[in-house]
């Protein structure tokens, strides 16, 4: 993306429903060789108790309560096996109540200078109103909503947000959140369908947003 | 709406040390264990608590600055009840590397030759690329996915740099093959109901009749 790198970059799947940690545990994958065995034995666990499951693979971080899962890798020629693991396990518990998904990415790029880092900052959250009453205002975090309603029922929201990164200095934290939910007792299906046939989809059009905002920031030091 | 966010982002999200605490909601799951989630502050680790919560345990078991009344706020709003001890969930270890990816492609293997085989390989950086053929050695499939080498199968290819903890970098290939469970017994079912359906829809026959046609 022109002088900008994307240093650190992520993708992680979160359901929530009704769950039974104690399943989720390296082995019962790789039984189902839904991984591979030396990856099961080399797998390092937090815990696994009947209220929570926490282990990582090599590539994978896997994190189980009685409502939430959620699976993340911080490797991005792991995004597929991702998806293709959390498919996989949804599958094989197909029965498991479902009822909201996220699939998200989060991006951390390196902004080629410190002014500009500022000057991105004040593009996206102008500081003039803040100034009257706070000293060197800077933005921490901004989120920004899309609420929109798609076919049959499946309530989807896109939440984006941004922040200086935490990782890459001086950097951006680009966050994108494609939030989906039904509450018909045929949610599991749809949530694994969307999951199956908009994951490459949603995963570019992510990116896009990132790249939009830092276009922006371009066109914006072009012009200073 | 409950939120959808992972709290591996969590490495990202910072608690401002004086920011006063949100209010945390527990699920008492069983007597003597619980489980703190804040499901509102994604980078809140989640707690669970095996033994008594008192106040300075709490504290140190979020490491934030100590409020007055926080602890005993919190234990008010859920029932009476006397854990035996509190410990940290276990943090999200670091990866041990980065990578950029510099090209990824999804491949279906066509043809499996004894130290090669063929694939059909589609750019997935970007998708309006034509698919490929390419030729693979098997030398570059890791050991545990040999038994996935054949035609049909997918597997996923990425090139790029991967730089380690000491800043390391090299450019690396990796192979991957994709791992899916077998059709569950509901997937086959509903694929003869829909055959069955297909089939009384178009009138079809067991045996074939004469063709009548031009």
């Amino acid at each position: 993306m022109g002088e900008w790198t994307c240093e650190i970059e992520g993708a992680n799947i979160v359901l929530l429903g009704s769950l039974n940690p104690s399943i989720f545990q390296p082995a019962w994958l790789a039984a189902h060789e839904l991984i591979r065995k030396e990856e099961s034995d080399a797998a390092k666990i937090g815990i696994i108790a009947p209220q929570i499951a926490q282990f990582t693979l090599d590539w994978v971080n896997l994190e189980v309560t009685e409502e939430r899962f959620s699976a993340s890798t911080t490797d991005p020629g792991y995004h597929e096996p991702l998806r293709d693991l959390v498919l996989g396990i949804f599958t094989l518990l197909e029965h498991t109540p479902l009822k909201k998904m996220g699939i998200n990415r989060h991006m951390h790029y390196k902004i080629p200078s410190i002014e500009r880092w500022h000057a991105f900052g004040d593009l996206l959250a102008p500081k003039n109103i803040w100034k009257q009453v706070l000293q060197s205002p800077g933005m921490a975090s901004l989120t920004i909503k899309e609420r929109r309603i798609e076919e049959e029922g499946l309530r989807t929201e896109v939440n984006v947000k941004v922040e200086p990164s935490t990782q890459v200095h001086p950097g951006i934290f680009i966050s994108v959140n494609n939030h989906y939910e039904d509450s018909s007792t045929d949610a599991p299906k749809k949530l694994m369908s969307v999951l199956r046939d908009r994951w490459l989809e949603l995963q570019a059009y992510s990116v896009k947003i990132a790249w939009h905002l830092l276009e922006k920031e371009a066109l914006n030091a072009e012009h200073r | 709406m409950q939120s959808t966010v992972s709290r591996y982002q969590a490495m990202q999200e910072q608690y401002g040390e004086t920011v006063a605490k949100p209010s945390w909601t527990g699920t008492i799951l069983a007597e003597g264990n619980w489980v703190l989630d804040d499901s509102d502050k994604i980078s809140a680790p989640l707690v669970l608590a095996t033994g008594p919560i008192t106040e300075a345990k709490l504290t140190s078991a979020w490491d934030v600055e100590e409020e007055s009344g926080s602890a005993l706020d919190f234990l008010a709003r859920v029932k009476p009840f006397v854990p035996r001890e509190v410990f940290r969930f276990p943090a999200i270890p670091q990866p041990a590397y980065r990578f950029r990816v510099l090209q990824k492609w999804e491949g279906t293997v066509t043809s499996v030759g004894d130290n090669e085989f063929v694939a059909v390989i589609r750019d997935l950086t970007d998708l309006s690329f034509p698919p490929e053929e390419a030729t693979f050695s098997v030398e570059e499939v890791p050991e545990p996915d040999l038994s996935l080498v054949f035609p049909g199968a997918t597997f996923y290819w990425n090139v790029g740099y991967e730089t380690t903890l000491s800043r390391q970098r090299k450019r690396v290939s990796v192979l991957r093959f994709r791992r899916l469970p077998a059709w569950t017994r509901s997937d086959i079912e509903a694929v003869w109901r829909t055959a069955a359906t297909l089939k009384s829809l178009f009138g079809l026959r067991d045996k074939p009749t004469e063709s009548t046609g031009i």
